[in-house]
């Protein structure tokens, strides 16, 4: 079976590329076989300190192993080694101070599997929309737009300060099949948002131009002017949207 | 209005007023509380600036959310920050964060994962020093803002509007401040008026009010209550909400403006008044 990948990414308005704090792993197409495919997006916190780097590190390990329940505790332990590795410098007082915090970022991973099924872990607000013959079939981990609130529950570069997830990990995962057709979308807090209240007018936004598009600087142009015009937060803008095809 | 999001191209402003008068170097309320009024309010604007140089840290510096200005009023009126501050009306936060006068260790309290207490070394950085001395000229000091936030509402049109956070223990010496208090308020960005916000110290054990939405009864606590109760703004939605989640009973109509305080509460309407609704 084909699958193709479109990713779409966009900083805040008003900041670099290098400001970036989002992170998106994915191929741009891929078969499925034997072996699953794995997909994550990962939306490091405004807030915190060093956020890309704690985000790039969590779609990087999943791209290589999925994050899951059963695996998540020891693999966080583990990264946030690595985060406290490569942010360790010589620092002003105030930024070793806010490094000591830790980052957060909100977490979403995708896998899917050649017999029809496919499964997601996340934390955060960054969503998964599952559509199939213009209906939509899956929202995760969020269902409705007015569950976006700025204090969600992130994962953190500190091991101990992720106690709240370890208490509840079953609901971060869900599981679900899929048919030839179908089309995945992968979004950070802000668009994700914005999609939902859509939905909830009883549009379908995924047939809009935003996702219709094949390259990068048509969609950064609908996402400014959706910024400009107040429809959309001003927020760093993550998209991954995978479709399988129908052989 | 109030929504406009704080950023480094529309960044926010807070401009503190501080009452240096001869009358802060006696303690609060009746001696309930050890330290002066002005050196509890210089630790207290000490740790506010602090905490919005913690809020803008990010990676390595400080992103440019805010500028900070601090005028006292006592013997003399003007900027009152030290060092290579000094003499400024209003500062960028990544320069508050790389100038403090000297960074202290104090010991603070904090649990040690098993039950108990362990006292441990903070860093307790200094940008503000206390003084007291001669009179209270209130007017000078509010007239003086409002010659710095005309320039800054013309220069930054479509930023949040500034906030000024007035703090006193006492009457005005050089006349009535309400008209400047209005000027102050008249002055707007596209997202809404300034804010000015008074914080009445604590002189004496008499009943505190918190962000009040009527001057009925303030003026049998003090002659100069409703006074500060009509120069102050009314509380945007944002900062009712965060003084709620702080335990205030907080009306819609309720005014920024509190009447004998103390020192916590002075810390947390300091807190409450410095809350970036938007921050990007």
């Amino acid at each position: 079976m084909h699958v193709s990948v479109r990713p779409f990414w966009l900083p805040k308005a008003g900041h670099s590329k290098e400001e970036y704090e989002d992170e998106l792993s994915h191929r741009r197409k891929a078969k499925l076989r034997k072996e699953a495919l794995h997909f994550a997006i990962a939306d490091g916190a405004t807030e915190s300190s060093f956020s890309n780097v704690w985000a790039r590190l969590l779609v990087k390990s999943n791209s290589r192993a999925p994050l899951n329940r059963n695996n998540v505790q020891q693999r966080i332990k583990e990264l946030g080694k690595r985060w406290e590795q490569r942010t360790a410098k010589p620092l002003p007082w105030y930024a070793e101070r806010k490094r000591q915090q830790g980052s957060f970022a909100a977490f979403l991973g995708l896998s899917l599997e050649e017999k029809g099924t496919w499964s997601a872990f996340a934390v955060g607000d960054s969503c998964l929309f599952q559509v199939r013959n213009d209906s939509l079939m899956t929202c995760f981990p969020i269902e409705r737009s007015d569950q976006f609130r700025s204090q969600q529950l992130l994962i953190s570069s500190i091991h101990w300060k992720n106690e709240k997830i370890w208490e509840r990990l079953s609901d971060f995962e869900k599981s679900g099949s899929w048919q030839p057709g179908d089309v995945f979308f992968m979004m950070t807090d802000a668009l994700a948002q914005w999609f939902l209240s859509r939905c909830e007018e009883g549009g379908t936004p995924w047939k809009g131009n935003l996702f219709t598009y094949g390259d990068l600087p048509l969609f950064s142009t609908d996402i400014e002017s959706m910024r400009a015009s107040g429809e959309i937060r001003n927020d760093d803008v993550t998209l991954l949207i995978i479709t399988i095809h129908r052989p | 209005m109030y929504t406009a999001e704080i950023s480094r191209r529309n960044p926010g402003c807070f401009l503190f007023l501080i009452d240096q008068s001869y009358s802060m170097s006696e303690p609060f309320g009746g001696g309930s509380f050890g330290m002066s009024k002005s050196q509890a309010m210089a630790d207290a604007i000490n740790r506010l600036l602090d905490t919005l140089v913690a809020r803008c840290a990010k990676g390595e510096g400080v992103m440019r959310y805010f500028q900070v200005g601090v005028i006292g009023y006592g013997n003399t009126v003007g900027p009152a920050l030290g060092g290579s501050l000094k003499d400024r009306e209003l500062v960028w936060i990544d320069e508050i964060a790389d100038n403090p006068l000297r960074v202290e260790e104090r010991r603070k309290k904090e649990s040690d994962g098993a039950g108990g207490l362990v006292e441990v070394s903070v860093m307790f950085p200094v940008w503000f020093d206390p003084v007291a001395d001669n009179g209270t000229p209130m007017c000078q000091a509010l007239w003086l803002a409002h010659t710095i936030l005309e320039n800054w509402v013309a220069q930054h049109p479509k930023s949040f509007p500034p906030v000024v956070i007035n703090i006193t223990d006492g009457e005005s010496t050089d006349g009535d401040p309400y008209p400047a208090s209005a000027a102050i308020r008249e002055l707007e960005t596209e997202d809404g008026n300034v804010l000015l916000l008074n914080l009445h110290l604590s002189s004496c054990r008499a009943p505190q009010v918190f962000f009040p939405d009527s001057e009925s009864g303030l003026a049998e606590q003090d002659k100069y209550a409703p006074l500060l109760f009509n120069m102050s703004s009314h509380l945007p939605a944002f900062m009712r909400s965060a003084a709620r989640d702080l335990g205030y009973t907080v009306s819609d109509t309720a005014r920024g403006f509190v009447f004998n305080a103390e020192i916590q509460d002075a810390i947390q309407f300091l807190d409450i008044g410095t809350r970036a609704a938007n921050m990007r």
